[in-house]
């Protein structure tokens, strides 16, 4: 289902529903899996099309509100240099611009509850490294156009890396184990 | 009781049921590459068809019982023993306390399937004791079994002896014939892949497998915007080759969906082996939901309730 607005809103009311075996969100899209042996592929398309319409003012929800410590010390965040000199800045003012932008978890994807912040102001450059890591350490945060990504355990990657936070992302024990959900608000402070 | 891993092989791992119902933050199914043979196995030792068994890659493969239990062996057939006797896969053994099992390779297939009477314990991680190796999750701590290795099962009352129905002892050899059905990123480009022949190469895991042949050139939609993707899909990433996905799959991808393969033939994919050829045959979606339903039923004939 392409929705490029209120995909979350989407999400959960297809969520709430508990129709659905999956609901993912993408970048442009909301995604289902169901059964097509319990619900044929017509019906199925109806139901979502009708869910879609229905329930998502239902679901709107205030969005929870997190802030996040971050360390900026060359171990904590090894491509901040690099990222600053692509955009003729220091890594001071990149900190900076990114302080200021309005920060909120757009999806999870790629790896388990790696989190896309959206948000991001647009001027800032950046791309993908040209030799992934076999290993980030949880909590590292990653800068691409547009986007912030945050690592909630330990991982492969291809993401600059310009902090890390010490906050706890991941409980194994806990029925949703990520503390950071689609929709969050994400305000980051330097340290 | 225990069974102590002798040989772990190139790669053995924990799996049962899928961890289903968490790929919005970012959590794959995992669970058993080949679902039916895994249920088969449990059936065939009197477990529920997704206890968490041992998923064994391509021999060799043994271990050592440290008391009686009821085993079973299935997927990809391998020479086998017991305390250097020939023993038959699809039926159910009876083992003792130091009693010695030996896999081989197997000479068509990838995996073989062992499940014990009761089954084996796992680490739980929402819901299920899948191993998940890239995040360290769930199975035997969240990895590969080891030679060394001392893994417990639950008890369990010793089941009847029995035998799988010929009808469900699914052949494997060199090639696979997979129904599948367009993907959100078919084009009309896309119409050759229903009758070129692909060979998987040696980039095989429980993540993906990749395949080598003529696939379309689709220019227009190379960079995509992530989207939910699952097991079955098969993606075109810019070098041309198609990637097949099983399921430690991530939740999201952004290269070309060009088709998924149907859940009725999805098991088939964890039997893939790097130089096998693969065809794709072409299914509307509601032929493949009435394949799925046939499928299903002929399992549910002997195993009450499955599910693909």
């Amino acid at each position: 289902m392409r929705a490029t607005e209120d995909r979350q809103a989407i999400a959960r009311a297809l969520h709430g529903s508990r129709i659905w075996d999956e609901v993912v969100i993408g970048r442009e899209s909301v995604t289902v899996q169901f059964d097509p042996s319990a619900r044929g592929p017509a019906k199925a398309l109806a139901m979502l099309k009708q869910a879609a319409m229905d329930d998502i003012n239902a679901a709107v929800v205030d969005a929870p509100n997190l802030k996040l410590l971050v360390r900026s010390d060359e171990a904590n965040a090894p491509d901040l240099a690099d990222c600053a000199a692509a955009n003729n800045c220091s890594s001071n003012e990149f900190l900076n611009i990114l302080a200021r932008s309005n920060l909120s978890v757009d999806m999870l994807g790629f790896a388990p509850g790696f989190a896309y912040l959206s948000g991001v102001d647009p001027n800032l450059l950046g791309g993908r490294l040209d030799h992934p890591r076999q290993r980030v350490k949880a909590g590292s945060i990653g800068f691409i156009k547009g986007y912030l990504g945050i690592y909630a355990l330990d991982g492969p990657g291809g993401w600059p890396i310009i902090g890390r936070t010490d906050a706890m992302l991941f409980d194994k024990t806990a029925r949703d184990p990520f503390v950071l959900s689609p929709g969050a608000e994400v305000q980051i402070e330097w340290v | 009781m225990t069974l102590r891993i002798m040989n772990a092989g190139p790669q053995a791992t924990l799996q049962g049921n899928q961890r289903a119902g968490y790929r919005y933050s970012g959590i794959p199914s995992s669970g058993p590459a080949d679902p039916v043979s895994h249920a088969i196995a449990n059936h065939l030792v009197g477990n529920h068809a997704s206890t968490t068994g041992i998923e064994i890659t391509y021999g060799p493969f043994s271990v050592e019982f440290q008391a009686s239990a009821a085993i079973a062996l299935t997927g990809a057939v391998a020479p086998t023993s017991l305390n250097g006797r020939v023993v038959s896969f699809h039926e159910t053994l009876f083992v003792k306390q130091g009693d010695f099992l030996e896999v081989g390779r197997p000479d068509h297939g990838l995996r073989t399937y062992l499940a014990i009477s009761g089954g084996v314990v796992g680490d739980e991680f929402l819901g299920s004791e899948s191993t998940y190796i890239p995040a360290g999750l769930g199975g035997f701590d969240g990895r590969a079994l080891r030679s060394g290795d001392v893994v417990e099962t639950s008890p369990r009352t010793k089941p009847r002896r029995e035998t799988t129905p010929e009808t469900l002892q699914f052949p494997l050899g060199n090639s696979f014939a997979l129904r599948a059905s367009e993907g959100p990123d078919y084009t009309g480009d896309c119409t050759h892949l229903w009758t070129e022949q692909y060979k998987a190469t040696r980039r095989a895991s429980r993540i993906g497998i990749e395949l080598d042949g003529a696939f379309p050139k689709i220019h227009s939609i190379a960079n995509l915007p992530s989207a939910g993707i699952f097991p079955g899909a098969l993606q075109l990433p810019p070098q041309g080759r198609g990637f097949l996905l099983l399921p430690d799959c991530q939740t999201t991808g952004g290269y070309p969906h060009i088709l998924q393969v149907n859940r009725s033939d999805r098991h088939l994919l964890g039997q893939i082996r790097p130089g096998d050829s693969i065809l794709f045959l072409h299914r509307t979606r509601e032929q493949a939901a009435d394949d799925l339903i046939k499928k299903q039923k002929l399992i549910a004939s002997w195993i009450g309730g499955f599910r693909v």
